[in-house]
C-alpha cells in the first residue's frame, strides 16, 4: 500500500465510524439535492423492505418483491444526498444485466474537485466492499474507464475527480453475501 | 493541422493525463467470480427450460438462447449442471415488454425457486431505456454497432443460474475477458460483446462450487491452489542391488476455502523424483515418475540406488492451470553392502519397464 492509499484508508476508516453512526440514525429517504430521485429511480425502488443482515451469513430477503430491486444508493456530498441509478446487479435471488449507464441517462451534479464523496445504501443493504470507477461523460460506453478508489465497508468514501464532466460508477458488494450492484452518478467537477 | 484539431488533441491529452493521475489499482479484483446468493443446483443435474407461454421469444432469439445453453455445457469445465431446452421444462425463458426485469435491465434472472427451477427474461427488441434503445443483434436485419448479443447475454444469465455473481474486475476493466458474468454488459463491437464460452474466472468458481469432472481435468488459471505431495518408499533400508519402489501422491491442499476441490487427487501431471547426498543443499532430478494405476493422483517408479541418498518428490507447477508446485518431505533410503558381487551401478526403471521384463 502506498502512502496516499494508506492515508486514504485512515480517512475512510474515520469517516466510516461517523457514517456508520449517521446511517443508523438518518432515514435514507432524506434527500436534499436533488429534491427527488428521477422517475426511473423511483420505479426501481417502489417498496423497499427492511431486511435483517447477519455478518458473514447469506440472508436472503423474505419475499420475491424484496429481491427484485437493489437497495437504493446515495452519493452524499456535504449535506446533500443524490440518488444513484442502478445498472447491473445481483441482490438476493435476483440478477439483472445492464450496460454502463451514460451521462445522458443521469442527472448532473455539480461538485468541487477534491470534495469528499460518500456512498450510503438504504436500510436493505450494507457495504462489504466497494470500487469507484470514472469515465468522461463523452465516453458513453466507458471505453477509457479507470479505477478511482476502492475499499472495504461499512463506509464508502473517496475524493471527487479533477475538473471535468464525468460519470462515476460505484460497484458495491453488499454485506451478508447478498450480491453486488453498480450505481451511477453524473458529476460536473469544478 | 487546424486550430480545431489541435484543440481536440490537446483536450484528449489532458483527459488522458487526468484519468491516469486518478487511476488506482483495485487490489480486491481478479479472483474467481463471487457466488450468487441463491441455493445451488445439484452437480451433474440437467436443468430443462421451456419458453414461457404468451412470452415466447422470436425464433432467432430462441436459437441463440439454445446455443447459449450449449455454450454453457461446453465451457463449464466442471460438474456444474447442464442447461437444455425441453418443451416440458420446469424452468422458463421469456421475452416481452412486461418481463420481470427492472428499469435498466436488458435481461434478468431469478432463482427464487432454486434449486428446483429458474426464470430468465429478455427485454423486447427496440425497448427504450433511459440509457438508450435496446437492439438485439440476432433480431436485426443488418447488424449494427451498439446491439447486444443474445447468446452472450443468455450465457451471462445462465451463469447466474449456475451460481455465479458478477466478476470483480480491475478498475480499468482490463480483465473483462476473464468472465462472461459481468456487472457491465457490453454491446457490439466492444471486446467481449459476443463471448460464447465462460471465462477462466467464471470457470474457476464453477469448479470450486461443483468440483472437477475427473482428476485429470485442468484447473482454471484464475485459481491459485496449493497442492500437497507425499512420497513413500517400499523400503528405506536396502542392500546394493535391491530395488525400491517410490510412490508419490498429489492432491489439492485440504483447505476449507477450496470448497469442493479440497483434497482432490491430481492425475496426469508431471512429478519428478529427486535425490541428494545427506547434508547437501541442492537436489538432482533422477527421473519423471510415470502415472500409476494404483489410484488417482499417484505416480510410481522403481529405483536401485547404490548410495544412501535423501529422496523427495517434486510436483511441477503446470503452465496452463491454477495449481502451485509442491514438494514432499525428504527422507533417507540407506544403502548398505552388495547383496551379490559385483555391485551393480545405479539404474532407474519404471514399474511398467519392470513389468515388461
Amino acid at each position: 500500500m502506498n502512502s496516499s492509499r494508506a492515508v486514504h484508508s485512515v480517512v475512510v476508516l474515520a469517516i466510516g465510524v461517523a457514517v456508520g453512526a449517521c446511517t443508523a440514525a438518518a432515514p435514507p429517504s432524506a434527500s436534499t439535492s436533488p429534491p427527488s430521485p428521477s422517475p426511473s429511480a423511483i420505479e426501481a425502488v417502489a417498496t423497499p423492505a427492511p431486511t435483517p443482515t447477519v455478518a458473514g451469513e447469506s440472508v436472503v430477503p423474505a419475499t420475491p418483491a424484496a429481491v427484485s430491486n437493489a437497495p437504493f444508493a446515495f452519493l452524499v456530498i456535504g449535506a446533500d444526498r443524490h440518488t444513484g441509478k442502478v445498472g447491473g446487479f445481483t441482490f438476493g435471488r435476483y440478477s439483472e444485466s445492464a450496460p454502463w449507464l451514460p451521462a445522458t441517462a443521469l442527472d448532473s451534479i455539480n461538485v468541487a474537485s477534491g470534495a469528499e464523496l460518500r456512498v450510503e445504501l438504504d436500510e436493505r443493504g450494507t457495504i462489504d466492499g466497494w470500487a469507484a470507477r470514472i469515465a468522461t461523460a463523452a465516453d458513453v460506453t466507458a471505453d477509457a474507464v479507470v479505477g478511482l478508489a476502492e475499499g472495504r465497508g461499512p463506509a464508502a468514501a473517496f475524493d471527487a475527480p479533477s475538473a471535468g464532466d464525468w460519470v462515476v460508477s460505484v460497484t458495491i458488494t453488499y454485506g451478508g453475501g447478498l450480491g453486488s450492484g453498480a450505481y451511477f452518478w453524473h458529476l460536473v467537477a469544478k | 493541422m487546424t486550430t480545431r484539431v489541435a484543440f481536440r488533441r490537446a483536450a484528449a491529452a489532458i483527459v488522458a493525463a487526468s484519468l491516469a493521475l486518478q487511476s488506482v489499482s483495485l487490489v480486491v479484483a481478479h479472483s474467481p467470480d463471487p457466488p450468487i446468493s441463491w441455493p445451488l443446483f445439484e452437480a451433474d443435474d440437467v436443468l430443462q427450460f421451456r419458453w414461457k407461454e404468451g412470452e415466447v421469444p422470436p425464433l432467432k432469439m430462441r436459437d441463440a438462447v439454445v446455443a447459449a445453453a450449449a455454450d454453457a455445457a461446453a465451457s463449464v469445465a466442471s460438474r456444474a449442471p447442464t442447461i437444455a431446452y425441453a418443451s416440458g421444462g420446469a424452468s422458463t425463458v421469456e421475452y416481452g415488454p412486461n418481463v420481470f426485469c427492472g428499469v435498466n435491465g436488458l435481461a434478468c434472472a431469478d432463482g427464487w425457486h432454486a434449486p428446483d427451477h429458474f426464470h430468465v427474461a429478455f427485454r423486447t427488441h427496440g425497448h427504450q431505456f433511459d440509457w438508450g434503445r435496446l437492439w438485439w443483434c440476432q433480431l436485426q436485419s443488418t447488424i449494427t454497432n451498439g446491439c447486444y448479443d443474445v447468446e452472450n447475454v443468455a450465457l451471462d444469465e445462465f451463469g447466474h443460474v449456475l451460481g455465479l455473481g458478477h466478476h470483480v474486475n480491475y478498475g480499468d476493466e482490463s480483465d473483462y475477458l476473464d468472465a462472461v458474468v459481468q456487472t457491465f454488459s457490453r454491446a457490439r463491437p466492444k471486446a467481449g460483446w459476443n463471448a460464447d464460452k465462460y471465462g477462466r474466472c467464471d470457470v474457476a468458481k464453477l469448479q470450486l462450487r461443483y468440483d472437477m469432472v475427473n482428476s485429470a481435468r485442468k484447473y482454471s488459471t484464475c485459481l491459485d491452489l496449493a497442492t500437497a505431495l507425499s512420497l513413500a518408499a517400499s523400503d528405506t533400508s536396502i542392500r546394493i542391488g535391491d530395488t525400491v519402489t517410490f510412490t508419490a501422491t498429489v492432491k489439492v491442499a485440504d483447505s476449507a476455502g477450496y470448497e469442493r476441490l479440497r483434497a482432490n487427487a491430481v492425475s496426469e501431471r508431471k512429478v519428478v523424483l529427486e535425490r541428494r547426498l545427506p547434508g547437501s543443499v541442492s537436489w538432482t532430478t533422477v527421473a519423471t515418475m510415470p502415472a500409476s494405476t494404483l489410484a488417482s493422483g499417484t505416480y510410481q517408479i522403481n529405483v536401485s540406488p547404490t548410495v544412501s541418498y535423501e529422496w523427495r518428490g517434486y510436483f511441477l507447477k503446470p503452465a496452463d492451470e491454477g495449481l502451485r508446485a509442491s514438494s514432499s518431505a525428504p527422507f533417507v533410503v540407506t544403502v548398505s553392502g552388495c547383496a551379490s558381487q559385483p555391485c551393480p551401478q545405479i539404474s532407474v526403471e519404471s514399474t511398467q519397464q519392470e513389468a515388461e521384463r
